[in-house]
């Protein structure tokens, strides 16, 4: 299991969806993986496979025709993912809230991890949000890998399991 | 991917978007294709529809109304926002009064803008190509742009810097001198630009005589900006209406005859040596002056329009005045708008693999389009 | 300005639109206290003026397509019909506005929804 734990967070590849922003956090993402800020060094790629990536990350206000291709989108990244809004727009509305074809912002439509604020969101910014989403990441693999009834005797931080526990909890079933 | 019959012939429809690697915005693109050859084409550009043009007339006042306009489309957001404060302006009926030192900032910011928006495309469009090389050195590049930006106006991508009646930062002597180093910088990035799209051969080759648009068909279809000058239309609104100083400094427009997808590439990047000496001329012409914001006692009260040159083209705005804060209606009409329905006809008979670079080359915004 | 009826607005045009002297910019619809209008804008290269014709349209009434004339007035007329609410030849449905997004936005509501109080009223 530590083999593909170790992959992940070196390699989390990024999925981007424009759900009606301005552009301009879409360029400054763009501009994050160019060499002056260099996401790459994080092992990042930015694939358009949905069934690829890791990190969704949505800039936008989410419109009304996005709406369900956005749903779509996170249906189809697989488990486990974290969900990245840039963007003031995204985290809320900004100056779109309130506008009759926009659902402000993208909570309003699937769960999001990390909010990255700013109109638009620097580079920095971004590259902190992604970090952060990182370390999320690493937390939700986790906890998918171990059944949810064996939780408990979950050893430490390691992420391992201790066998004496567990085979404590099959013979006391 | 479907297999359905158009006049008896088996085409295969292959669906683009509304999410896309090449795309950084939503749109969908159906293709219906016969051995890699378009036949068909239909679009959907409303993805990106937020309702900007009621929000004017309902939520925010004049005064907000070019911070709102700017969040239109972050690549060329001072066109939009010079362009419906000029509108604004000649509405309110103080467009004469405006300082030169005021239209100088203006102008500045206008170009620079048009140089990052260009270096984009560009390097977008090599990257379509299979040239990841040259997408990389030329946002590189770019960064130098942004970062004069950052220097000047305080951010990176949305420089709000316009307000009505006047600017709300001035330049000052040294940062003056500082951009004049800076520029040297970005027009040395020019040449190199300039040298990959003239020199490279294989990217020549590729772009030479793909989704070539007759003088004739681009004044039929009522083309705009680079893309119209591509096809030699001699046309730019800038010169045309003309709310800063570039009829005085002498701007020249740049017209290519070929009307394929590299003149469209080599117009933008011999605009780009124009913007550079714009700057300069703007930067020469008037020294940090005192007053850079008109007061505003009054409410938009006449109909005015207002064209600007925005990186992509013309932008078209027209403000109704009914003498009270919100404006009656204020009408949006963006380059892209202008430049779509040529595309299903310029893309039939194209290879497939060829439709990227060639929708590329056109410069297509589709948050301006959805608005 | 060139104000024209719906009967010959499209003559009107035809005799304007020279394509490599005028340039068309857009279409546009107004709602304001006389009604509803729609407006076509051009812009005469030689004299450097943006010149406005501006149809008046009742509610309802159906207006023809200048796309015959300028070929590109298509997309600005599908965007005026699903904004405004106006009946115009060879629209396609939903161009903008996504099925549950509130029909014809642009319109003054209030307004319209008075006149058809007031219709109601005298059937």
């Amino acid at each position: 299991m530590k083999i593909f734990e170790l992959g992940k967070a070196k390699s989390p590849w990024i999925l981007h969806y424009n759900t009606g922003s301005c552009n301009g956090c879409d360029i400054e993402l763009l501009a994050v993986l160019t060499p002056r800020y260099d996401v790459e060094r994080f092992g990042m790629l930015n694939k358009g496979n949905p069934k690829q990536a890791d990190i969704l990350l949505i800039t936008g206000p989410v419109t009304k025709r996005c709406r369900e291709r956005l749903l779509n989108l996170y249906l189809q990244v697989p488990e486990p993912k974290v969900v990245v809004a840039v963007g003031t727009c995204s985290c809320g509305g900004g100056v779109f809230r309130h506008m009759y074809n926009v659902e402000n912002g993208v909570e309003r439509v699937i769960p999001v991890d990390v909010y990255v604020p700013g109109c638009a969101a620097r580079p920095q910014q971004i590259i902190d949000g992604v970090v952060k989403a990182l370390q999320i990441l690493r937390e939700k693999g986790r906890a998918l890998e171990v059944p949810p009834h064996l939780k408990k005797i979950v050893r430490g931080r390691e992420g391992g399991i201790d066998r004496e526990s567990l085979l404590e909890d099959l013979r006391r079933r | 991917m479907k297999k359905i019959k158009v006049n008896q012939e088996i085409c295969t429809t292959i669906p683009m978007g509304s999410q896309h690697v090449a795309l950084p915005e939503p749109v969908k693109l159906v293709f219906d294709t016969e051995n890699e050859v378009v036949k068909r084409v239909s679009f959907d550009v409303s993805y990106v529809h937020r309702g900007i043009e009621k929000s004017l007339t309902t939520m925010y006042d004049f005064k907000k109304a070019p911070y709102v306009v700017g969040r239109i489309c972050g690549i060329c957001a001072i066109a939009h926002s010079i362009a419906c404060t000029v509108a604004l302006e000649r509405s309110i009926g103080i467009d004469g009064e405006v300082p030169d030192r005021v239209r100088a900032v203006r102008m500045i910011g206008l170009e620079l803008d048009r140089l990052q928006s260009h270096f984009l495309i560009n390097g977008h469009l090599a990257e379509v190509c299979g040239y990841e090389n040259i997408f990389m050195h030329l946002w590189r590049c770019r960064e130098f742009i942004l970062d004069t930006a950052d220097m000047l106006f305080g951010n990176r991508v949305q420089y709000d810097v316009v307000c009505v009646g006047g600017v709300n930062r001035d330049i000052d002597e040294k940062t003056g001198t500082r951009i004049s180093e800076a520029l040297e910088e970005i027009e040395e990035s020019i040449g190199f630009m300039e040298e990959v799209f003239t020199r490279d051969k294989t990217l020549v080759k590729r772009l030479e005589g793909l989704g070539v648009v007759s003088k004739d068909k681009a004044f039929e279809y009522g083309l705009v900006g680079p893309s119209a000058r591509a096809s030699g239309v001699k046309t730019d609104c800038r010169i045309e209406d003309d709310w800063g100083m570039y009829r005085d400094f002498g701007l020249e427009i740049i017209t290519m005859t070929e009307g394929d997808a590299l003149a469209r590439c080599l117009v933008r990047v011999l605009e780009c040596f124009e913007s550079v000496r714009m700057i300069r001329e703007a930067l020469d012409s008037t020294s940090p002056g005192e007053e850079i914001q008109l007061r505003v006692r009054d409410n938009p009260k006449k109909d005015a329009v207002c064209r600007n040159e925005a990186p992509r083209g013309e932008l078209f705005y027209y403000i109704r005045g009914t003498g009270k804060k919100i404006p009656g209606r204020v009408k949006i009409r963006t380059p892209t708008f202008a430049n779509i329905p040529i595309l299903p006809h310029v893309m039939i008979g194209v290879r497939y693999n060829d439709v990227p670079p060639l929708l590329m080359s056109f410069d297509p915004c589709l948050s301006c389009t959805g608005r | 300005m060139i104000e024209a009826s719906l009967m010959d607005f499209k003559d009107k045009i035809r005799k304007l639109y020279i394509p490599e002297k005028v340039h068309y910019i857009g279409v546009d619809a107004y709602e304001g206290e006389e009604g509803l209008e729609v407006r076509y804008w051009f812009f005469s290269y030689e004299t450097r003026d943006v010149v406005m014709v501006r149809v008046s349209v009742k509610h309802g009434e159906r207006v023809p397509s200048i796309s015959d004339i300028v070929k590109p007035a298509f997309m600005g007329e599908w965007e005026i019909a699903d904004l405004f609410g106006i009946e115009i030849e060879g629209r396609v449905e939903n161009f903008f506005l996504s099925p549950d997004s509130p029909r014809a936005p642009l319109l003054n509501k209030k307004k319209s929804e008075d006149q058809a109080g007031r219709e109601m009223g005298e059937k």
